[in-house]
């Protein structure tokens, strides 16, 4: 207790480390937490929680699946209850922007709406029932717009001020819609508290909406509660399960796979958010090794005094689980008030390439809370476990003989076991992936990245001794240099875990950037190869993997009739189950692949048939996510699942997209309409006539055409770019906070080295150095510890890079990106870091060198 | 050369302190070469500790990152000599307090007295005007108390320096021409 009295500063400052490795951990999850809870099947009902739920592998139920599922369920006594689900977008929201918020619009049937009379003390859930299945909800708007009858959640009421009889505007597929408020959904009734995006309709009505008659994408079964509903409810799934055409799941399962979808998105980030509390370990080591050194004296005292080494090492430990709990506490609050902030990034993330998410906050998660605080825990432990070992194993009278010096950190220094590591980390990195039921985990790879952290802590600080012959040239200039460079020839312990912490900050963020940067160059070649039309047209609010929203055949006809237009590729989309796992079927504009110009292949379709295919089989084409996830290749037939049933088609060549991790097939568009019965697009690519001015067209056609948006191809371009960015921001939030505890750990490694080296500026006092050269002279030996850190840390970011853009990335997601050096940013990032440097040890050298000679003796 | 005598907490290294401007005196005035130092700027002070004031302390004070050598060299740089010159003096005194052949060494590799033989070269290096020492053969054995007070006799009168010697040992005030005595922080001459 004594220490963290007398020494307030540096408890906060191991506290503030600890807090801030926490914070960082905490607010990801629960964020990861939050974006993927965004829709559960508590929000997406109105009471009641399904017992069952059937899925369609094709994605889509028809009215005639609906009559098997009631033979098929014979006379089990149970509610079937067909939901439909879709986007739409608020006519309010201003702007083309390609990741405009969206509502999640739920069509339930009469069953399911019989639930807002399940507790109405005041009868007005009542009335909105039967206002909902009596009136023919279906109207015309004053403005010809169609009108629907609308149940919208306490939270949008509260957020917009609506009440019942109100009317607000959206837009479902192109169409402007009215929708006219029957009910405010009161939380308490149903126990369950709805986002303020969810809306529910009438299911005919929807599909009225959506000028798809007969539709719905999934099927609820609701049991009668009593002794026997497992037993009818086994029943049940027995007369279900073994038809191809269906799946049947608990609402838990249908959520686990939605979970999963994000799996590896969310893997990432959990470690990226790991980044700072592993730093922020070098540095509770560090400073542990700091006080023990300082204490050393006390310590030999007490074990002269017949203290036994186990009670010595209990008092180090103990001094450290303090700082994990005192620094873990401050850091769920930080985090939890960071992930206020960190869902909206994640959520927005989640939304562009996954699923819809609903988040707007995220709650606090006790499971998630122990999670973190016993991580803080538990590094602050393993960060105290080798400092406080040193303590008690080192014999009393070498403790008096060795004095002040050394530390247990100085024995960091082993390059040649770090090399032995690294070369490990170098076979686990060709480790074949870890196959699971959602797809591969790069296990190797992770593996590779931590042996090769680990190697490079081991072999940076060596670093430092390696640095000094480099340096002795410039030694003989100034004193300032010769005073400052002469450190890293005897390095202390608190120089080599700085510089150990600093190579391990810049080398993973390095190493993120490095994967960024490469991301980035591969999708800019990707959009010039793949975006070439003059246009882009989409219904608006579209323009990410969780939107619904499609564009009417008679609208993208309309539009393809246009003079100007030469020629209108229509884009569609239908997400499909293939071997139980959720990817995605699109068009094709060609019936023969060799055909599609704007595609990038990685591999090109052959222009002759091999021996073994079938060439009357209609063909497809695969993207790398698709190929990698299935492990397919050129020639393999896959069943596709269609309402029209199982279809096989021919893989016939592999092409790059980036837009998705859960692969595409992509088969010719005319063979999709007609498989699914849709001619709705989600997008059309416009090229136009030589000439034609593609604002003067664009405007044209908004003129006479609503609900759509139209983005000239530099507008699309942009946008694209932007979404990238965007989906890496918590990447770059992360990596700031890592090297920014990197610097504070390395201030106050050269606070801890000059206050104890006090006495040698005092020497150079006498000997006529100027406080302006003393605090220089930190500068300069802050300088040189950067600067091997940042040149370890390069190496480690290159390896990372490679590690992350070529296995990981590759296993995880199957993309193949060109690998692109950022050197731009890692400039920056040795300016910045050597700017901060400066600014934060010059002060301490000059602080240091005002210091009196007499009070130190 | 002078000595100054006094019982332990009588003010002898204070006054050292303030003579070599590393302490700030809390009243009289001080002056060197008629300039008062107490009127001097920081940069003054260190000016004169650069090239007129040298001191050498009980425990040696050497920078223990830097070998024999490099110590000796260093207060050279702090004045920019160039490094030609620096090398060619720093030569010549290894040679007079015979530490040629350990001039690679770091402090924590020498003994005591061979320490304080660098701490002496180190303060002879920039030829300064008055030395200053604080009980110099104070952590030393006596046959390399004796050693140092011969080296320090030999080589400081040889130069024409002045030295004030503070101690508690009667040898080490013999090699004095003069013996003041400090008592409650009264100089007694």
């Amino acid at each position: 207790m004594r220490h963290w009295t007398r020494h307030p500063l540096s408890t906060l400052a191991f506290c503030s480390i600890i807090a801030v490795g926490v914070a960082a951990f905490f607010s990801i999850r629960l964020a990861n937490r939050a974006a993927i809870s965004g829709f559960t099947y508590f929000d997406r009902t109105l009471g009641l929680r399904p017992d069952l739920v059937l899925t369609c592998p094709s994605g889509q139920f028809s009215e005639e699946d609906l009559y098997s599922i009631q033979n098929q369920l014979d006379s089990i006594p149970c509610v079937m209850a067909p939901v439909l689900e879709t986007t739409a977008t608020d006519a309010a929201q201003k702007g083309d922007s390609l990741n405009l918020h969206q509502f999640l619009v739920v069509g339930l049937d009469t069953f399911a709406m019989s639930n807002l009379i399940y507790y109405d003390p005041d009868s007005s859930n009542e009335s909105a029932y039967h206002a909902w299945k009596e009136s023919s909800h279906h109207s015309q708007g004053e403005t010809g717009e169609a009108s629907y009858g609308v149940v919208v959640s306490q939270a949008l009421a509260n957020k917009r001020n609506l009440k019942t009889g109100d009317q607000m505007e959206v837009i479902i597929d192109d169409r402007n819609t009215i929708l006219s408020i029957l009910h405010v959904s009161r939380d308490e009734v149903f126990k369950v508290s709805h986002p303020s995006t969810i809306l529910f309709m009438n299911i005919v009505d929807l599909q009225r909406a959506m000028q798809q008659t007969g539709l719905s994408h999934r099927v609820e079964l609701y049991f009668p509660p009593g002794r026997d509903k497992s037993i009818l409810m086994d029943k049940a799934q027995g007369n279900l399960e073994n038809n191809q055409r269906w799946t049947v799941d608990t609402p838990q399962t249908s959520l686990n796979s939605n979970a999963s979808v994000t799996r590896a998105f969310r893997l990432n980030l959990t470690i990226l958010s790991m980044l700072a509390l592993v730093v922020g370990m070098y540095l509770i080591m560090q400073g542990m090794d700091a006080a023990i050194v300082r204490g050393r004296m006390e310590i030999a005292t007490l074990r002269s005094l017949g203290i036994t080494p186990g009670a010595v090492k209990t008092a180090w430990l103990l001094e450290s689980l303090w700082y994990g709990l005192l620094g873990s506490g401050g850091g769920l609050i930080l985090g939890w008030a960071g992930a206020q902030g960190a869902v909206r990034l994640v959520a927005s993330t989640v939304n562009a390439l996954y699923l819809q998410s609903a988040s707007e906050s995220a709650d606090w998660n006790h499971s998630e809370a122990v999670l973190a605080l016993s991580l803080g825990c538990m590094a602050s432990l393993a960060a105290g476990w080798f400092p406080a070992r040193e303590s008690a194993e080192t014999q009393p009278a070498e403790i008096f003989k060795q004095g002040r010096q050394g530390g247990f950190m100085t024995a960091l220094n082993k390059p040649l076991l770090g090399a032995g590591i690294a070369i490990m980390g170098w076979v686990a990195a060709y480790m074949p992936p870890y196959p699971d039921e959602h797809g591969w985990i790069p296990l190797g790879g992770y593996t590779a990245a931590f042996l090769w952290v680990l190697a490079a802590t081991l072999i940076a600080p060596a670093g430092l001794r390696w640095m000094a012959p480099l340096l002795q040239p410039l030694t003989g200039y100034h004193a300032v240099f010769m005073y400052a460079f002469s450190q890293l020839r005897r390095p202390t312990g608190r120089h080599l875990l700085s510089v150990a912490a600093l190579t391990v900050a810049v080398g993973m963020a390095g190493g993120m950037t490095f994967m960024i940067h490469s991301f980035e160059t591969t999708m800019i070649h990707w959009i010039s190869q793949s975006l070439n039309a003059d246009l882009y047209v989409a219904s608006q609010g579209f323009g990410s993997a969780s939107s619904q929203n499609r564009m009417s055949k008679a609208t993208w006809q309309s539009i393809s009739n246009h003079t100007d237009i030469k020629r209108a590729d229509v884009g569609q989309i239908f997400p499909i189950d293939y071997q139980g796992r959720k990817t995605f079927l699109t068009s094709m504009p060609v019936s023969n692949p060799l055909d599609w110009e704007y595609a990038l292949w990685i591999q090109k379709p052959s222009s002759s048939p091999s021996a073994s295919s079938n060439t009357n089989m209609p063909v497809a084409v695969v993207n790398e996510s698709f190929q990698s996830r299935f492990d397919v290749k050129i020639d393999d037939l896959i069943k596709i699942p269609t309402p029209k049933g199982y279809k096989t088609v021919r893989i016939a060549g592999v092409f790059a997209e980036y837009g998705n991790e859960q692969g595409t097939v992509a088969v010719d568009r005319n063979l999709v309409s007609d498989w699914f019965q849709d001619e709705r697009a989600v997008n059309i690519a416009v090229y136009l006539n030589p000439g034609a001015d593609p604002e003067e067209v664009r405007n044209e056609i908004l003129s006479r055409q609503t609900g759509i948006s139209i983005r000239t191809n530099r507008v699309l371009r942009e946008e694209v770019l932007e979404i990238f960015h965007q989906t890496f921001s918590v990447t770059h939030v992360l990596q700031w906070i890592a090297i920014a505890v990197a610097i504070a750990g390395l201030t106050m490694a050269m606070i801890t080295s000059l206050v104890e080296r006090q006495l040698e500026f005092q020497v150079m006092k006498n000997l006529g150095m100027t406080r302006f050269g003393m605090a220089m002279a930190t500068g300069m030996e802050g300088l040189a510890c950067a600067w091997t850190g940042f040149i370890f840390g390069t190496i480690l970011s290159a390896c990372l890079g490679w590690l992350l853009v070529v296995v990981i990335n590759k296993q995880a997601f199957g993309w193949t990106l060109q690998s692109a050096i950022p050197w731009k940013d890692h400039v920056s990032l040795l300016v910045i870091l050597s700017l901060f440097v400066l600014a934060s040890t010059i002060p301490v050298g000059w602080w240091v060198s005002t210091k009196r000679m007499h009070k130190e003796e | 050369m002078t000595a100054i005598m006094g019982p332990s907490g009588s003010g002898k290294s204070t006054l050292l302190h303030c003579l070599g401007g590393v302490d700030k005196a809390d009243s009289g005035r001080l002056f060197f070469r008629e300039r008062d130092m107490m009127q001097m700027l920081p940069s003054e002070i260190a000016g004169l500790r650069r090239t007129q004031i040298a001191s050498i302390f009980q425990f040696f004070y050497l920078l223990p990152t830097l070998t024999v050598e490099e110590n000796i060299e260093f207060p050279l740089q702090i004045q920019s000599i160039p490094q030609d010159k620096r090398r060619d003096s720093v030569a010549s005194i290894l040679k007079q307090v015979g530490m040629t052949n350990r001039k690679q060494a770091f402090p924590n590799q020498l003994s005591g007295g061979e320490q304080q033989r660098t701490a002496i070269a180190r303060a002879l290096i920039t030829s300064p005007k008055v030395i200053l020492a604080d009980e110099p053969t104070g952590n030393l054995d006596s046959q390399n108390g004796r050693l140092i007070l011969d080296l320090m006799q030999n080589l400081i009168c040889a130069k024409g320096i002045a030295l004030l010697l503070v101690t508690h040992s009667q040898e080490a005030s013999a090699i004095c021409n003069t013996t003041w005595k400090m008592q409650d922080g009264n100089l007694i001459v």
